[in-house]
């Protein structure tokens, strides 16, 4: 019964990790760029106190063993980069990526390297394409004072309208990872790299898997609302049945403790 | 006068082990791939061997009235927990869209190769490694299908440099853009009740002599769906408001037992 106790507690605990991530999707629905995430869970170890198979004697073999299990643990926890849908802006420095991609951008502190698929772009005071915390696009492209418009091709080269004509100031590149869900999500819409991703992998938009760039727009959340409502009632009524257990463990305590009395 | 005792706490015991196997049930009702676990009870009659000869005729201690009508220690039956049983049934179908989560609707499993050898799984959310091989959420190697004895490591899956969308058919076999890469090894078991749990969504099979893994012929591989927990919330419940029940009868026959020595000792001395 103490295990049971135990079991059932594995269980509210990984219930608890289920509705804080499915929280944390709801929270950044209208958030662009935002992953879903998705959490996995796996079973705990079992104590085999027959083994199934084993001998009972000469020629009998127990068809079956005698195995409880000790309860369950979230397995993994990673995000789901299915594309999501776009959202027209019109602002010219909104990127956004028709693919698998991310773009990299410099860190205004640090000079840290991550990646992010949220492409909504600004000016800083020295006209370099930045984000609005001051991360720096990489490599860096300043738009000449000068410059009327901007124009930014799906193959991610970028090209200031000047009263001369066009004029070619750089050229956007994107970064692919083997295994996307090795990213480490560190806040703000960026990754970092991580030895489960693999090393980033810096293309020109449109080659290899890495998807082409649509100026003037932003990619939506991909989190799904009513999936979101789905798993979160499964969620919670798992937690019910899980204290159900806890009480009823109590109970049966309670009743032995009080055989004797 | 105390035997009457040990059949109550017998059951007492009994019921606690379904008490666990429940909670752990239950605490996998939302683990995709598990598989639950039920308890078999058997009767246990721990005088069948000493009163199956009852022939002599003259009996060296003085007769009791169950002397006369043998009852082959049926009033001395115990309960215990004769095995714990792997429900093997599907459980339901999720669909999740991702191309690497497959379902293995039918009774066979995926060949996964962990440091302690092959296990079997039926967890079918894989992932890619950063050297493009393809795993299970654990991080252990997926095998593909591959000579009898072969060496695992030689039946890894690697899709390192091959880029575009994957494609896995009902057989198992996974293309990558229109190019055949590998075929998912799914195997099936004359009896998977022999197979035993190791945890993380793994069974082990510890007799391959007896019960060995044989080609699937009746599991089709579905991409971009999960199997979930088979798990019944409803059974389950019921089982754990029953199992309840029963043991607060195992204790208060407990209780009846205690009273009634209670009773011999204290006022059988009044007399």
């Amino acid at each position: 019964m103490l295990k049971a106790l135990n079991t059932s507690a594995t269980g509210l605990e990984a219930q608890q990790a289920n509705i804080d991530r499915i929280a944390n999707d709801l929270a950044n629905v209208n958030t662009d760029g935002y992953k879903r995430e998705t959490t996995e869970f796996h079973d705990l170890m079992y104590e085999t106190i027959k083994d199934p198979g084993g001998r009972q004697g000469a020629a009998t073999v127990s068809p079956t063993g005698i195995q409880k299990g000790l309860g369950v643990k979230v397995g993994s926890a990673h995000k789901i980069f299915e594309q999501g849908s776009v959202k027209m802006t019109s602002n010219p420095y909104d990127l956004m990526i028709e693919g698998k991609g991310f773009i990299p951008v410099t860190l205004p502190n640090t000079g840290e390297l991550v990646y992010t698929r949220t492409g909504n772009f600004k000016l800083d005071s020295q006209g370099r394409i930045s984000l609005s915390n001051g991360a720096l696009l990489e490599p860096p492209i300043s738009v000449p004072g000068e410059a009327s418009s901007v124009v930014i091709t799906p193959s991610g080269e970028v090209k200031a309208v000047t009263a001369q004509g066009e004029q070619a100031i750089g050229q956007i590149q994107l970064a692919q990872f083997i295994n996307p869900q090795g990213l480490l999500a560190v806040g703000n819409n960026f990754y970092k790299s991580t030895p489960a991703s693999g090393q980033a992998q810096t293309l020109v938009p449109g080659e290899g898997g890495t998807g082409t760039i649509l100026q003037g727009a932003l990619e939506t959340s991909n989190v799904n609302v009513a999936n979101s409502m789905i798993e979160m009632i499964g969620a919670q009524r798992a937690y019910e049945m899980n204290t159900r257990v806890m009480s009823v463990a109590d109970k049966m305590l309670e009743a032995t403790t009080n055989v004797v009395r | 006068m105390s035997k009457p005792l040990w059949p109550a706490v017998s059951g007492a015991v009994a019921r606690d082990l379904q008490v666990e196997v429940i909670s752990n049930n239950l605490a996998n009702a939302n683990t995709n791939g598990f598989k639950k676990d039920s308890v078999e009870f058997k009767e246990y009659l721990s005088q069948t061997e000493k009163m199956s000869d009852l022939t002599v005729d003259i009996p060296r201690s003085p007769i009791k009235d169950k002397d006369l009508y043998p009852l082959d220690g049926r009033d001395q039956s115990f309960v215990i927990v004769n095995g714990t049983r792997t429900s093997m049934r599907t459980g339901g179908l999720k669909v999740t869209d991702n191309p690497l989560d497959v379902a293995l609707n039918g009774p066979g499993f995926l060949e996964v190769a962990t440091a302690n050898g092959v296990r079997y799984t039926k967890a079918g959310a894989l992932k890619l490694g950063a050297d493009g091989r393809l795993m299970t959420s654990e991080g252990h190697p997926v095998l593909a299908k591959g000579e009898p004895g072969s060496d695992p490591a030689s039946r890894y899956i690697s899709l390192l440099g091959r880029d575009g969308s994957v494609h896995i058919n009902d057989r198992g076999e996974l293309y990558m853009n229109d190019t055949p890469v590998a075929t998912l090894a799914v195997v099936e078991f004359a009896d998977a009740n022999l197979l035993r749990k190791t945890g993380g969504l793994y069974f082990e099979n510890k007799d391959p002599g007896a019960n060995p893994p044989q080609e699937a012929t009746a599991t089709p591989v579905r991409q971009g769906m999960l199997e979930t927990s088979n798990v019944n919330p409803v059974e389950e419940i019921a089982n754990l408001i029953r199992a309840n029940r029963m043991f607060e009868q195992d204790l208060k026959a407990m209780k009846t037992v205690n009273e009634m020595l209670q009773k011999e000792v204290v006022d059988l001395g009044k007399l």
